[in-house]
């Protein structure tokens, strides 16, 4: 695997924030800008690393984005009920993970086509969460201890950026380091052969189902401390950019695999370009283009380029 | 009808064909025969214009043959209907006999009305029973076989082949296939009839032509010769490497089957392999060997009957209980269903026993220092040529993938049972010998060694003990000493004595 292909993405990133740099010194290029930027982008980081494991899988999961905006409003309504901080987190996570768990039982046992099955997931769960809210955005009584992990500062670093960097390392241990991820790389990679081999699809499906929807919960608890409220569609958004970002991911380190670093990579540069093309005062609408191009442009330079190696 | 003189095709320096001669006759049933690698595919494929032939010419119908692809061959009359059904499952008889024709117009739109008459008119005229309304995909295999050749025998049909048309079929199923053949033939169809199945040959065919290495070795009028006499030109000379490794000490038992079915409508088999054995399962493709190791390894979940390990009986389903019983597998298709290929060395030569490379003994978490010292060991003892141990498995030579495949199992505690389907398939020579000497060791160290094999010389050179399949049965049990290339071959194209059981409907058959 040559220098181009296993770092290419990254030098584009540096070739991204050169660019917004030159264009626009003073507001870009300073460096509260860019630690901004590292908060920005870390629930999506968050997200898209839960991607990343049904992506190792050879499959998708629909749901995540009705999965952040569910884990703020039982959060939030939690707290209404008069929990306190860490069964609050707790049953977030869990119920998170469930969601993600039971969607790949279904899809693994019985064969179904994940696109389908984590597409009606996504929608009972985004019912449930309208129910539950009854459609409209949740205040309650949010601790303060619980607000605390969405915003401020350890160390000079925002809380937020360290949740992503804590879930980027989660991330590439489990895929990396650990026979679970492993063996969803293998299955990814090709199912039968996998399966011959030994790994048994089930249960190592279900995992690579729950730890996506785990970390979508993750990101929607801390979405709700940091704007101490809860919207039950606020996290829908988070969808297509997570797995756009994981499929920049691809993209790089790894001959077009799945891997955490990329996907943070990936996250990144979604994040500089919505940040960059903000403060150069470009409306959203062109934002999406041009982030739309990116991604088509990343893949499509490495597939030609895949050819010709 | 079809005359073919001289064809001679090479596959870079393998000679597929060598000056094949065949005579097809309007009005006739004609057999081609031959044993596993004898020239037949590649026969079919330059006559249906996939392959194109080297040298020497075909005529059809009076006029050069020579087609560039599938559809050429098409217009010129010649239609195929291979073995794996071709037929689109959501679609029904009559639509699927349109795929990749014109559709018959009214007013630019299509006439579905002119389709049915049309496909509903020949239907009758070849007394055919087949329902028009219903998606293929809900017709046992019988019947998708006849829509099959009714699709074939859309336009103007003068040569039909049918490649192994009774292979999937019931007894009852394939007797009525065999009526429409001679029906076919009747209407002035020449058929060209390729079958394992000797006794069927007898049955429906009026001459035949055998190939053996690819050239044409003999050909008649079916009435005019036996059974035997195809068999001995089947088989040739008689082969002279036979085994020469001397035989390991066979131990106890290890794998027993009793009453075992691959699935409740195939036939029982009862098989004890021992330690120390090399048992070689031989049988012609659609036989059951690769089944029937699959289902050994509990890879399929409709087999039933008694399968046990060293006395202790494992469940019908479930490939971990194999691998923690000792038990290994080496798929036949390294590209589909063996390897990763766009994975690394690394990962896939340590994959079937990742739990041996942990960091700490009790959490699931892999040590790539061990992963990478086991891998360099495991695959330095196999003689397998590599750069680096993340590059992508796909860089290396089939040989090198194949040894790959067979030597990860063999990390730690030595399998008790090795089952290999196809072990040395698309391997360079070299390899196919050190794949050879390695299922000798196994053995030699006490290990069953199950293969299962296309190859007559490489049953022959590397098995201890000779099973050959037929239709799903076992038709010869013996030590390699008594038998020869003619009983392997005999008991190969052997006719069942007893009636196959009654096969039911099966929804969703074909692919």
């Amino acid at each position: 695997m040559s220098f181009s292909t296993r770092y290419g993405t990254l030098i584009g990133l540096f070739a991204i924030v050169a660019l917004f740099s030159v264009l626009s010194p003073g507001a870009f290029a300073k460096g509260s800008n860019l630690i901004n930027i590292t908060q920005q982008m870390s629930l999506l980081a968050i997200v898209a690393l839960g991607a990343t494991f049904v992506m190792s899988l050879a499959e998708f999961d629909l749901s995540v984005g009705a999965v952040v905006s569910m884990a703020g409003i039982v959060s939030v309504s939690l707290f209404g009920a008069g929990w306190s901080i860490l069964p609050v987190v707790l049953v977030t996570l869990a119920a998170g993970l469930a969601v993600g768990a039971l969607s790949g039982l279904l899809i693994a046992t019985y064969r179904m086509p994940s696109f389908i099955v984590t597409l009606a997931m996504g929608t009972i769960v985004g019912g449930v969460t309208f129910w539950i809210s009854d459609g409209a955005t949740l205040f309650g009584q949010i601790p303060v201890g619980f607000r605390d992990l969405g915003r401020g500062y350890l160390a000079g670093v925002p809380v937020l950026t360290l949740w992503a960097l804590g879930a980027t390392l989660f991330a590439a241990f489990m895929l990396d380091h650990t026979e679970l991820g492993r063996r969803i790389l293998a299955i990814g990679g090709n199912r039968e052969a996998a399966r011959l081999t030994g790994v048994r699809i089930v249960p190592n499906s279900i995992w690579a189902f729950g730890l996506c929807t785990f970390l979508a919960a993750l990101a929607g608890l801390l979405l709700t401390a940091r704007l101490g409220s809860a919207h039950p569609t606020g996290g829908n958004g988070f969808l297509l950019q997570a797995y756009a970002a994981a499929f920049l991911g691809m993209t790089a380190f790894r001959d077009g695999q799945t891997n955490a670093l990329g996907t943070l990579l990936g996250a990144a540069i979604i994040a500089v370009v919505a940040n960059g093309l903000t403060i150069l005062g470009v409306p959203n609408y062109l934002q999406d283009i041009f982030t739309g191009l990116i991604i088509i442009g990343a893949v499509l330079v490495r597939n030609i380029g895949g050819r010709s190696a | 009808m079809l005359d073919i003189e001289g064809l001679t095709k090479r596959f870079g320096g393998v000679v597929a064909l060598d000056d094949v001669h065949m005579h097809v006759a309007a009005g006739r049933v004609h057999a081609l025969l031959g044993e596993n690698g004898a020239g037949k595919s590649t026969l079919l494929k330059c006559l249906s214009g996939v392959h194109r032939p080297d040298t020497g010419r075909m005529r059809l119908a009076e006029r050069d043959f020579a087609p560039r692809n599938p559809r050429e061959a098409e217009a010129a009359g010649l239609r195929s209907v291979h073995q794996e059904l071709n037929l689109v499952p959501g679609f029904t008889a009559c639509e699927n006999a349109y795929v990749g024709r014109p559709y018959p117009r009214r007013f630019g739109r299509v006439d579905w009305r002119a389709m049915r008459t049309r496909f509903a008119a020949l239907r009758d005229a070849h007394r055919l029973d087949l329902d028009l309304d219903i998606p293929v995909g809900r017709l046992s295999v019988a019947k998708c076989q006849i829509a099959e050749i009714l699709r074939a025998l859309m336009g103007e049909a003068r040569v039909l082949v049918l490649d192994e048309p009774t292979a999937s079929l019931s007894e009852d199923e394939a007797a009525t296939l065999r009526r429409i053949v001679r029906d076919l033939a009747a209407h002035g169809c020449a058929i060209i009839f390729v079958s394992h199945r000797l006794d069927e040959v007898f049955a429906v065919a009026d001459d035949y032509t055998v190939l053996r290495n690819g050239g044409t070795v003999g050909a008649g009028r079916v009435a005019d010769t036996t059974r035997d006499e195809v068999v001995a030109l089947m088989a040739g000379a008689e082969f002279t490497h036979k085994r020469h490794v001397d035989a390991p000490r066979i131990g106890a038992p290890v794998l027993e089957l009793a009453d075992f079915r691959v699935s409740p409508v195939r036939p029982p088999i009862d098989l004890t392999v021992r330690a120390g054995e090399i048992v070689g399962l031989y049988g012609v493709i659609g036989s059951g060997r690769s089944s029937l190791l699959k289902s050994i390894w509990g890879a399929h979940s409709l087999a039933r009957g008694r399968v046990a390990l060293g006395g202790t009986a494992l469940p019908q389903a479930g490939i971990a209980a194999r691998i923690r019983a000792g038990v290994a597998y080496v798929s036949e298709d390294r590209r589909s269903t063996g390897l990763i290929m766009h994975h690394s060395i690394l990962d896939n030569a340590i994959l079937p026993r990742l739990a041996r490379y942990r960091a700490t003994p009790r959490l699931p978490v892999v040590s790539w220092r061990a992963a990478r010292a086991g891998a360099r060991q495991a695959l330095s003892g196999l003689n397998v040529k590599y750069g680096r141990l993340g590059e992508r498995i796909s860089t290396l030579s089939g040989g090198n993938q194949q040894k790959i495949m067979i030597g990860r199992w063999l990390a730690g505690a030595r399998p008790r049972l090795v089952l290999l389907d196809e072990p040395t398939r698309g391997v360079d020579v070299r390899s196919k010998a050190e794949i050879h000497a390695l299922c000798n060791r196994l053995a030699t160290e006490g290990a069953a060694v199950v293969f299962a094999t296309s190859d007559l010389e490489e049953l022959l050179m590397l098995a201890g003990r000779v099973v050959v399949l037929a239709q799903g049965a076992v038709t010869l049990d013996a030590p390699n000493s008594a038998v020869t290339r003619q009983s392997v071959l005999d008991a190969t194209f052997h006719a069942l004595a007893r009636p196959l059981p009654q096969q039911t409907d099966q929804p969703g058959a074909p692919k």
